[in-house]
């Protein structure tokens, strides 16, 4: 039988439990989801068919929105499982209940403070941006103390401002689906859900919460993360993209542009922020995993054409389908060279601090019954 | 200046205690400042009598209102609901989108089901068997008696011109209300008009 010595990850948990971060984030969590229970629970009891319809739609949109983060947000590998349902939790309860009081007490107000028209047209464009944007935000912090090594790089903030926004993106579709049925009159409760929901996902969804908090999220992980970079300048690039994030939160809730063309037209305008946000951080992200790369590989760590394909999923894969029957054990390598990289992002880090991982994968390619020299791809 | 940790990741040491802090700090602050803001505000409105008020999207609807009422802002929105209050008396009346075609007797299922809401949170709720109902300005629909706890009063669909607009008013007050303030709510329905179709 052959028999397969791998060496022991040196892989932290990703999330600590013992954090007052991870408590707080639990915490707020837990308040977040009674809130919306005390307000929604009746209603998806009065209700069933329209819930039925709600969570099915809930559960899709959470698949898709899986797919989306963690397939494509992050550059190189995707963000832990902990981090990622972290995420996704502050924004569907902690953040989405937490706005629904917040937002309830400053909409009443701006409509005495501006009078029922005029607050008609923009209490909700004065509201949501300041509101929803900073709880989200709330959580990109909060995810950054619940362990080091969650947010290390403005790319980290961008995945997960926008898996917290893809949670109360979920989570705003149910509530919206639900109070669609009164702006009906009750008469057609399940259509009338279904009809909010087709206009909040495919009209709308592809700009809306997540690209917002993925902005903000990119400016938290380059305050917390960019040692290159003085305090200061840190600083602006963290408010810039939170007032980017707001400022396109505002545009989508404004009256401007209204009308078909700005319902489709507005959400496309964001969709392009992130996109530009994404490539800027994607290119800061790949800069420095290629320096790390060769940094390594003139330690001796990594051999060239193992560099080469770490980088992305799809060269990891084909370089793996060279390796036919030690192919699990030659996986297991790369996942120890991804973690050996990824230990290398973070700029303050001393090379030699990173030596457990080398270690790991001397003692791993050690391991392995062929010591074979990798395929030119 | 460099704080950024060995992790690499500037939320380290000591900070991961008082950033946490923070943030639940900056959070109560901003609710803290809505508080200020929204009781710096006016508790609701005093309407001049005869106002007439537009609202609801689409076909909007219209309302004169009578001498006493306040506007209670903060639960209205021009959009799709306003409250007007006169002593213990309120008046909520709420612009729906219905299916064109849609009947007053569906409608009335529909605000039934709608209260079924208020029954789930443990409130007593009555809906009779309504009548039918045209007020002074001539939109028609149906009315008939509605208990919500311990007020009660009563309830009307008004269906609009064009079909797929209605308007639906609650009108309740504690049993002991007085007879001025029931016949300025019932002046309130009577107003009710539909902007005419352009």
């Amino acid at each position: 039988m052959t028999v397969y010595a791998h060496a022991a990850v040196p892989r932290p948990a990703a999330v600590s439990v013992g954090t007052l971060g991870f408590w707080t984030l639990i915490a707020l969590s837990a308040f977040g989801l009674w809130t919306l229970q005390k307000d929604f629970l009746p209603v998806v009891l009065a209700f069933p068919g329209s819930a039925v319809l709600d969570l099915t739609v809930l559960a899709v949109g959470l698949a898709v929105a899986l797919w989306i983060a963690r397939r494509f947000l992050r550059p190189v590998r995707a963000p832990p499982w902990s981090g990622t349902w972290l995420a996704l939790m502050w924004g569907a309860f902690a953040a989405c209940g937490l706005a629904l009081v917040m937002n309830g007490m400053l909409l009443g107000a701006w409509s005495r403070a501006l009078g029922l028209e005029a607050a008609g047209d923009w209490a909700a464009s004065l509201t949501a941006p300041l509101i929803e944007e900073a709880v989200k935000a709330a959580g990109v912090v909060l995810l950054a103390c619940v362990s080091t090594r969650l947010v290390r790089s403005a790319a980290d903030g961008f995945v997960y401002g926008a898996l917290v926004g893809f949670g109360f993106q979920l989570m705003e579709n149910f509530t919206y689906g639900l109070n669609g049925i009164g702006l009906t009159g009750g008469v057609d409760p399940v259509g009338a859900t279904g009809q909010v929901l087709w206009v909040r996902i495919l009209l709308t969804g592809i700009g809306s919460h997540w690209t917002m908090s993925a902005v903000a999220g990119a400016g938290i992980g380059y305050l917390l993360s960019e040692s290159g970079r003085s305090a200061t300048r840190r600083v602006w690039v963290a408010v810039g993209c939170m007032a980017l994030a707001m400022g396109m939160h505002w545009l989508f809730d404004s009256p401007f542009f209204g009308g078909i063309a700005g319902a489709v037209g507005k959400p496309l305008a964001n969709f392009a922020i992130l996109i530009v946000a994404y490539t800027v951080v994607r290119r800061g992200f790949r800069s420095r995993w290629d320096e790390v790369a060769a940094e390594e590989v003139q330690a001796g760590s990594l051999a060239p054409v193992e560099a080469a394909s770490l980088s992305r999923q799809r060269a990891r894969r084909r370089y793996l389908r060279a390796f036919g029957p030690v192919r699990v054990a030659q996986e297991r390598l790369q996942q120890l060279q991804l973690d050996l990289l990824e230990e290398r992002v973070p700029r303050r880090l001393d090379p030699a601090a990173a030596q457990p991982w080398r270690d790991a994968v001397a003692a791993a390619r050690q391991g392995m019954l062929v010591d074979r020299t990798p395929p030119v791809l | 200046m460099n704080d950024i940790g060995a992790a690499g990741n500037a939320v380290h040491g000591k900070r991961r205690i008082w950033v946490p802090l923070a943030v639940v700090g900056a959070l109560l602050a901003l609710i803290a400042a809505e508080a200020v803001f929204a009781r710096s505000q006016p508790a609701g409105v005093a309407v001049v009598p005869d106002t007439v008020i537009e609202f609801g999207s689409g076909q909007r609807a219209s309302v004169q209102v009578g001498d006493g009422w306040v506007l209670d802002s903060a639960a209205s929105d021009v959009n799709t609901r306003l409250v007007l209050v006169r002593g213990d008396m309120a008046v909520e009346l709420s612009s729906v989108t219905v299916p064109a075609q849609t009947t007053p007797e569906e409608m009335w299922a529909g605000m039934d089901r709608l209260l079924d809401i208020e029954r789930r949170q443990g409130v007593e709720v009555r809906l009779d068997t309504p009548t039918d109902y045209e007020n002074a300005s001539g939109a028609t629909g149906l009315q008939g008696k509605l208990q919500v706890g311990t007020r009660v009063g009563q309830a009307f669909v008004l269906a609009g011109d064009e079909g797929g607009q209605a308007v639906e008013a609650q009108v309740l007050a504690p049993a002991h209300a007085g007879d001025g303030d029931r016949s300025a709510a019932a002046a309130l329905i009577d107003s009710i008009a539909f902007e005419e179709a352009s």
